[in-house]
């Protein structure tokens, strides 16, 4: 009981619980990194977390020919008047506190150019390293108008055809990042005037370096970069409201047509039973994978179509339970003081079936959640819920294996068992509470 | 000349709320050829102490005090070894409450009686089979009957073959537990004289428990008359039914009427049976007792032989 | 003094039909039937009480059903009050006429809902039948009722489920139950057979005052001979679905004379060690009652049978003042 309860406060409590949205934030670090305690283990302790670094650059030096001012953005000013190229240095540091290097860093750079005159200009980012020797990253030359979203990742392809790296074996972060210490960004603008009035006008904007780090969060990442623990959270409310709802409507049904086949006997209740029988037989599951590749995703469709196939095993146990109750000399005496049919049902015969179907109910709830994770599991499911059975399907989808990433394989399966158990015991316990009322006492 | 001779047993079940004095301080004794009676009320201890006396008891049940007395062994003492070789079924063997219910649907009725012959004597299947058919002569059914299912059978057929099973190896004494509870009329009066007979043919010994006075009166030549644990009135049945001293047993007998004599008033006692956990102070009985004085509430009265030999009583009305 | 009669049963017969397997039913001609009533015929006076006794399996439960129309004879009438309500088809009809004849069953645990209050419990006939009409009044009868029973105070009881009362207090409840609408008919089967002995007399004294106080008529269905002989003025004994004999208590009691009544009466015990009574007993057992004996049907054990009783069905006739046998030598 007190793990559902923990369940259910999860759900509630989960927009403020999850720390990032779980599908649209990626990069959050690198991908299928650990969760950030396993730093506590020694061989894993010097493992970086994600650095995310605005970048405000300074200038260095003081370079002519040019107006620099800073704010929101900085912005440089060509003004002209000489012809031979000026170049501005402008850096920003910062520090790596980690002796392992990192594996991908990505740096975001907005750049405009404008009022570009009798002018060439060209753009260099790079790294300083610790020994002060730069690494080039990314360059951009024109002598037009222009604008662009620079980004430079550093497993891009891009970023290795510029540099002539071999993607497989070398690793730029590898060798930037060499040890802890003091680093800085840089970069170069070189204006080239080809006559005295030249100008332009460069801004740089938006400005992020990110390194991303080797742990995350509480259960780390998956392969893009995406927080697995929000992902978990947020599962938790939409496997709650499947399986409850779910629950709730087979056995509604399930205690309907029960009761009324059981109390009505006779042909009606015959025909009802084949039925039963029938539908029993069929397999659910593919069938389910059918109806929902027909009629669509949306994970209403998928509690509906779980509560029509759950309520078969209920009406039969109900079933039975009328049959017995049916025939209790009380049934008779109500009749014998005047009770109608209906009156019957409803005072008398659906209070004595209650705690039978609250206790399937219960245990209902499980299942629907399981069948709901083993359709996310298998691919059906809509890409923007995130559910556990998604997660698992991600993971299998996406290398969690080939990368032995643990943190992303266990938490959705231990939270699925988890939840699914919870409510079994509370089944258990609603299964005991509901007989010994109906054992005698001498 | 006795048989089977119980002093002084006390058997509490453990709970965790306490003892349940199931059987307290009960003494009564079986002779050969004899049938006693152990009469009383739902959860008076009569079961209980059937059920003591061959052992069968739960796991929570203790024997705390007293002794059975059976051809010189104490039934309380002996090892468990020693009770199922030589006591249980060969010397003392018992037909349970609703034991004709509790016949295996699927085998048939010489197959059961068989392996009731079978667990406790080193014979092979045939001869086990020809004492069956025997033992269901001597109960009154046409051997041919051996192949049938329990279903098959009435209920007076049924509770006559659970009474050939517990003959099976010529005991020498039964305990029957409301051996005729779920019978008709006719039927349990079949029943019960298969039950004389057998006490004629075979030196049988009967306790006989049940809530039925009536069925007592007919059989029994001693009865005990217990509540709540306790042993009440204790003597042969005549003159416990002709001059009953005990409140409780004088109400007893005339609650049940009769289809002889005049028409009376049934009597009837007010309140419940106690609480075996923390059973009243004093006598047992006092709280519904009508005869009640100020003794009965603090002292238990002791089990005393009164007025005519062989006939006692634990009531303060007549002193002790 | 000419006796009104409360309750007639005419010819009431009640034949239950056997499930067989699905091959049977293609091959066999007839379906076999259970003949629980064959041809019943009685009459129940105003303020009596009426016996209804045998061994089980003999139809007595049936035909007290029948009587209050619970069951649907399959054929024969009842007339309560002169008014034949076997040929009253529709139930809301019926339902009107039900307040002026209720049953108490046997057993106390299974007649009172288990999820009901006891208030609830008694209250409900009177909710049905719609005899209050403010909260107040219903209130007052349902204390009322149970005070009658000695459920006292009221209020202690009423809030209560059946699970915390004992069978003794259960089987009250029921019976309050039963007289909250002062019928005027009542059928009781076996109501205290699953009671304690020394509650039974209790219960019966209690159910009897009530039935002096409301002149009702009364059936009471039981096996237990001794019983019947205590509570009720004429007694009617059935045997295989017929009535084997009738008549005042205890004129069939010192006298019985159908042989099957003489069995009966023999081989109920007594509480008295030194009666020594003629020792009647009758071999075999009760045949089914699919496929009765021809003739009488209870030639197969009677001792006395004689050829004709193989063969002539005997009818229910009075030898004696308002003894009536169906016997073809009674006793």
């Amino acid at each position: 009981m007190a793990t559902i309860f923990v369940y259910v406060f999860v759900a509630f409590a989960s927009p403020w619980m999850i720390t990032h949205h779980p599908i649209r934030d990626t990069r959050l670090a690198q991908g299928f990194a650990m969760p950030e305690w396993v730093t506590i283990l020694p061989q894993n302790a010097d493992l970086p977390r994600t650095i995310i670094d605005s970048i405000y650059w300074n200038i260095s030096g003081n370079p002519e020919s040019i107006e620099i001012s800073y704010g929101k953005h900085t912005v440089i000013n060509y003004l002209g008047g000489q012809i031979k190229p000026t170049h501005v240095w402008l850096t920003s540091d910062f520090n790596y506190p980690h002796d392992t290097p990192p594996k991908t860093f990505q740096i975001e750079l907005t750049w405009t150019a404008e009022n570009v005159k009798n002018l060439a200009y060209s753009i260099n980012l790079g790294m300083v390293r610790l020994n002060d020797t730069v690494q080039p990253l990314w360059w951009f030359d024109s002598d037009q108008d222009g604008s662009g979203n620079a980004f430079i990742n550093s497993e891009g392809t891009e970023t290795f055809l510029r540099l002539g790296l071999n993607p497989i074996s070398d690793n730029i972060a590898e060798r930037i990042f060499t040890g802890k210490g003091e680093y800085g960004m840089l970069l170069h603008v070189i204006f080239m005037p080809t006559s005295k009035d030249a100008t332009c006008k460069t801004t740089f904007k938006d400005g992020e370096l990110r390194i991303l780090g080797l742990v995350h969060g509480l259960l780390g990442t998956d392969n893009a970069g995406r927080d697995i623990y929000s992902q978990l959270v947020a599962g938790v409310v939409i496997s709650l409201i499947v399986g409850l709802l779910a629950a709730v409507l087979s056995t509604s049904i399930g205690v309907v047509v029960g009761v009324t086949s059981g109390y009505t006997g006779g042909i009606v209740d015959e025909l009802t039973m084949r039925i039963v029988d029938i539908l029993l037989c069929l397999p659910v599951l593919p069938l389910l994978l059918t109806l929902m590749f027909i009629y669509g995703k949306s994970p209403y469709y998928l509690i509906m179509i779980i509560a029509v196939f759950w309520w078969l095993g209920l009406a039969r146990v109900i079933r039975s339970q009328v049959l017995s109750i049916r025939e209790m000399p009380f049934i008779e005496c109500a009749k014998a003081a005047g009770a109608g049919r209906f009156y019957t049902i409803f005072r008398h015969l659906i209070p004595n079936v209650l705690p039978v179907a609250f206790a399937n109910m219960v245990l209902a709830v499980p299942g629907a959640i399981i069948t709901e994770a083993s359709l996310s599991f298998l691919g059906f499911g809509q890409q923007a819920v995130p559910t556990w059975g998604k997660m698992l399907n991600h993971a299998f989808n996406y290398g969690a294996f080939t990368h032995m990433a643990w943190w992303w394989i266990f938490p959705p399966g231990i939270a699925i068992v988890g939840l699914c158990l919870a409510f079994v015991f509370v089944g258990h316990a609603v299964d005991e509470i509901a007989n010994p009322r109906l054992r005698r006492r001498r | 000349m006795s048989l089977l001779k119980v002093e002084n047993l006390k058997m509490y079940y453990k709970t965790l709320r306490g003892y349940v004095k199931a059987v307290d301080d009960v003494s009564f004794d079986v002779g050969k050829k004899g049938a006693v009676g152990l009469a009383g009320e739902s959860g008076c201890g009569k079961t209980s102490t059937a059920l003591t006396i061959l052992r069968l008891l739960p796991w929570n049940a203790e024997i705390i005090s007293g002794s059975m007395m059976l051809d010189g062994m104490d039934l309380a003492k002996i090892s468990d070894r020693k009770l199922r070789k030589e006591v249980r079924w060969k010397k003392i063997s018992m037909i349970f409450q609703g034991a004709m219910n509790a016949l295996h649907p699927i085998y048939n009725v010489g197959q059961q009686i068989t392996e009731a012959i079978l667990a406790h004597e080193d014979i092979s299947k045939s001869e086990a089979l020809e004492r069956a058919s025997e033992l269901l002569e001597l109960v009154g059914i046409e051997a041919e009957k051996i192949n049938r299912y329990p279903h098959e059978l009435s209920g007076g057929m049924k509770q006559r073959v659970v009474t050939a099973m517990a003959l099976a190896c010529n005991p020498a004494m039964i305990i029957a537990d409301e051996p005729t509870t779920a019978l008709d009329v006719i039927v349990q009066a079949q029943v019960l004289k298969v039950m004389k007979e057998l006490q004629r043919k075979l030196d049988l010994s009967w306790i006989l428990i049940t809530h039925d006075l009536s069925l007592i009166a007919e059989t029994c030549q001693k009865t005990a008359i217990m509540y709540a644990g306790k042993i009440v009135e204790y003597g042969d049945v005549v003159s416990i039914f002709k001059a009953p001293l005990h409140p409780y047993t004088k109400k007893l007998i005339t609650a049940f009427p009769s289809i002889v004599g005049s028409r009376r008033e049934l009597s009837s006692i007010s309140g419940f049976p106690p609480d075996l956990l923390s059973p009243p102070q004093g006598c047992r009985f006092h709280p519904r007792c009508d005869q009640a004085m100020q003794i009965c509430k603090t002292e238990e009265p002791p089990l005393k032989e009164k007025t005519s030999k062989g006939h006692y009583t634990a009531c303060h009305l007549y002193g002790g | 003094m000419p006796k009104d009669v409360a309750i007639e049963a005419r010819n009431l017969v009640k034949h239950f039909p056997i499930k067989m397997g699905f091959f049977k039913t293609l091959i066999s001609k007839q379906t076999p039937v259970v003949h629980a009533v064959d041809d019943i015929s009685f009459k129940i006076y105003k303020g009596e009480i009426f016996g209804l006794v045998g061994e089980s399996g003999c139809g007595k439960t049936t035909t007290g059903r029948m009587l209050i129309n619970l069951t649907e004879p399959t054929s024969g009438e009842v007339f309560f009050n002169g008014l034949n309500i076997t040929a009253i088809s529709q139930e809301h009809k019926m339902r009107k006429l039900r307040k002026n004849m209720q049953i108490i069953f046997q057993d106390p645990y299974e007649s009172l809902n288990p999820r009901m209050g006891i208030f609830d419990i008694v209250a409900e006939p009177l909710r049905l039948q719609k005899m209050t009409k403010t909260s107040e009044e219903l209130r007052e009868k349902v204390a009322a009722a149970l005070e009658d029973l000695d459920l006292a105070p009221p209020e202690e009881f009423m809030y209560r489920f059946p699970h915390e009362l004992s069978g003794g207090q259960r089987q009250r409840i029921a019976i309050a139950r039963a007289f909250v609408l002062r019928p005027e008919f009542l059928v009781a089967d076996e109501p205290v057979s699953m009671l304690d002995v020394s509650i039974r007399s209790e219960v019966l004294k209690l159910l009897l005052t009530l039935i002096e106080k409301s002149h009702s008529s009364f059936l009471y269905i039981t096996h237990d001979v001794a019983l019947a002989r205590h509570m009720c003025d004429r007694l009617g004994v059935m045997y295989l679905g017929k009535i084997a004999e009738m008549g005042p208590t205890e004129d069939l009691i010192r006298k019985p004379s159908h042989p099957y009544t003489e069995a009966l009466i023999a081989a109920v015990p007594v509480p008295d060690p030194t009666s020594r009574r003629i020792e009647v007993t009758i071999k075999g057992e009760v045949p089914s009652a699919i496929n009765p004996p021809p003739g009488c049907r209870f030639h197969t054990r009677c001792p006395y049978a004689k050829k004709i009783c193989t063969v002539e069905e005997p009818e229910l006739k009075e030898i004696k003042k308002d003894i009536r046998v169906a016997c073809h030598f009674p006793l």
